[in-house]
């Protein structure tokens, strides 16, 4: 007979009292693995989707851009020369170009059922290269994607839902050209993209780079460049300085150039530990009480042990074991639950898409949130619960056994 | 074999002291049956506490088997009470999950040296000369108040010590169930030669004991033996 197994009969000793403190640490490891997995699949998500439609692996800036860049900007441009050197030094690296304006989209009742006004971003890209860096031309819900010389605009698709908005109906487009003149044109909607990127399908106009140029007197410069590689970490800084060797533009990483979101998502899953360290709290406060009624109801028993000689330390690490064994009992529950739940989220998702649709919470995500499965974070999750529950069993049995023996068998 | 010389116990509560012996002196051979008598408050339970180390002295000396125990760290009165005293409580006190031999067995435990199956005979066979042969895998629940206080005795009894010191044990038990115990007792006692010191009020038990002390307010008043 060993203290282990002592340990463990007593456990189902109170079977409900242990059952209910096992489901609360139970509790805390299924939602910790399900929040971490929702919080790191969420975070991979925003960052892929980021790089698929905004940012790429990287963004070339002329001087100057990078720092108003919130506020699309037309006095840093990327003129024709340099646009050569990037073009030369990137050679099969896939590149492409845009220029980005704020501009005010109209639309009248002539098509639309109600007339208005709505802010949009312009952006002039390059038909035949953007598909080589962005996933914007593969995501056209109706109509087409651009095609060099089309006098059309495409339009994402929750813009398009706000408005009204159908292919073949006709938009008013005002915004400045270079040297902050006034342009107003009118364009057909030929194509409205539904993407995984909520800024872009709440606010995108897009419009070939070459009718742009006319219209905008933008005299063959962009606004930026960007491209895609596998490079991450300095060899990206690395390539991306050997792209804009020769020229005077700058280069950021696709991190720098969304630091913004990058700080949104840290916070968040800071935000999400916080979270969990209190229910794993709430799960300690059940073993310490748990812990501390088998106390007051075993005292005989204690004193009993003690009597027969048992040390302190013995009869301490009994309750340890007992700590630990309904932490083993909630860790594994919630394991099980936390797997098979994960399971369900990491291939079906829970759709977010009204949450999204209505408010911009930081995340680049249109609908259905994945969650992924973090093995490290769930290892830890397992080894906190258990050191949690075994430590705090540790306490409640400390008061009794400073007693006389002769004290704890009369109380 | 015990001897106390002049034992005082005070528990002090706040600003209240109160005095549970005054000062008792007493001389315990090897193999006495005796029993400590008295009213409820005389200091009975208090001295079977302090010969079991299981309280600590106030002042004076009590020495077992002439080891003096007054100033025994915790330790040390752990290893007295492992090698040299068996306790039987009123109300039994065994581990309700665990079966009548993993509760025999339990004394065993701390004894180095001896194997799991030697542990098991051994509770085995004290079992069987309580009259539990058959019953060593039942639980406490399981079985009547006076098969529990068999198994407390067993218990007690397994690891041979010098001493057992048994507060009111018929207490919780019918008068023919006292009876059989106080029988068992008294044979456990002659066969194996070991001193049996009760804390009793019971008539029954005085019957039985050899020597009868009594207890007043914390002082002998009287002894008896037969």
């Amino acid at each position: 007979m060993n203290g282990f197994k002592m340990s463990m009969l007593n456990i189902f000793r109170y079977r409900k009292r242990s059952m209910i403190t096992a489901s609360a640490i139970a509790f805390g490891v299924l939602f910790s693995i399900i929040m971490e997995g929702i919080l790191i699949g969420s975070n991979t998500d925003t960052e892929r989707n980021l790089r698929d439609y905004e940012t790429g692996e990287g963004k070339l800036y002329a001087s100057g851009y990078f720092k108003e860049r919130s506020m699309l900007p037309l006095d840093f441009f990327i003129e024709r020369k340099d646009r050569d050197a990037i073009e030369t030094n990137a050679k099969d690296i896939p590149i492409t170009s845009r220029t980005n304006l704020s501009s005010e989209l109209y639309f009248n009742e002539d098509f639309f059922p109600v007339a208005g006004s709505v802010t949009s971003v312009l952006t002039a890209v390059d038909p035949a290269k953007d598909a080589r860096v962005f996933r914007t031309a593969l995501k056209v819900d109706s109509g087409r994607w651009l095609k060099a010389g089309d006098t059309g605009v495409v339009i994402g698709s929750w813009l398009a839902e706000d408005i009204g908005a159908k292919i073949g109906y006709v938009v008013t487009v005002e915004c400045r050209g270079r040297g902050s003149f006034y342009q107003t044109f009118d364009a057909e909607i030929i194509g409205i993209v539904k993407t995984d990127d909520p800024v872009v399908n709440r606010n995108s106009v897009f419009i070939d780079q070459v009718y742009a140029d006319s219209l905008l007197a933008l005299g063959g410069a962009v606004t930026e460049y960007t491209f895609r590689s596998s490079e991450s970490g300095a060899r990206l800084d690395a390539l991306g300085a050997k792209i804009a060797d020769g020229t005077g533009v700058e280069f950021y990483n696709w991190k720098k150039v969304a630091e913004e979101v990058m700080k949104l998502l840290n916070g968040k899953q800071s935000n999400g530990g916080i979270f969990l360290f209190f229910i794993f709290i709430i799960a300690a406060v059940g073993i310490t009480n748990t812990m501390l009624m088998a106390v007051m109801e075993r005292k005989s028993e204690l004193g009993m042990l003690r009597a027969l000689g048992f040390d302190k330390a013995y009869i301490r690490t009994l309750f340890l074991m007992e700590g630990f064994g309904i932490g083993l009992l909630g860790t594994a529950a919630g394991l099980i639950l936390g797997c098979a739940v994960n399971l369900f989220l990491v291939r079906y998702g829970i759709d977010f898409s009204g949450l999204f649709r209505d408010l911009d919470i930081g995340y680049r995500l249109t609908g259905v949130i994945r969650s992924t499965w973090d093995f490290k974070s769930i290892m830890q999750t397992a080894i906190g619960a258990l050191v949690i529950s075994t430590v705090v069993a540790w306490f409640p049995s400390g008061k009794i056994l400073k007693d006389e023996v002769a004290d704890i068998l009369r109380k | 074999m015990i001897t106390i010389a002049n034992v005082k116990k005070t528990y002090e509560t706040g600003a209240l002291k109160v005095e549970a012996l005054r000062g008792v002196s007493l001389e315990i051979g090897k193999g006495e049956f005796l029993a400590l008598a008295g009213p409820s408050g005389s200091g009975k339970t208090t001295l079977l506490n302090l010969i079991g180390c299981l309280d600590s002295i106030t002042s004076g000396e009590i020495t077992i088997t002439g080891t003096p125990i007054a100033s025994l760290d915790q330790v040390k009165r752990n290893l007295m009470r492992q090698k040299n005293i068996g306790f039987i409580f009123q109300s039994y006190n065994l581990i309700p999950v665990l079966t009548a031999r993993e509760n025999v067995a339990l004394a065993l435990q701390l004894f180095k040296g001896l194997k799991d199956r030697e542990i098991d005979e051994r509770a085995m066979d004290m079992l069987r000369e309580v009259g539990l042969e058959g019953l060593e895998n039942r639980r406490p629940m399981d079985m009547s108040g006076g098969q529990q206080q068999r198994v407390s005795i067993a218990r007690a009894l397994v690891k041979k010590p010098p001493v057992i010191l048994a507060d009111e044990p018929t207490a919780n038990l019918d008068s023919h169930t006292g009876e059989e115990i106080l029988g068992l007792m008294e044979k456990l006692n002659e066969d194996h030669e070991t001193t049996f010191i009760f804390s009793t009020h019971d008539q029954m038990v005085m019957d039985h004991a050899r020597r009868i002390v009594r207890l007043h307010d914390g002082e002998i008043i009287s002894e008896v033996r037969r």
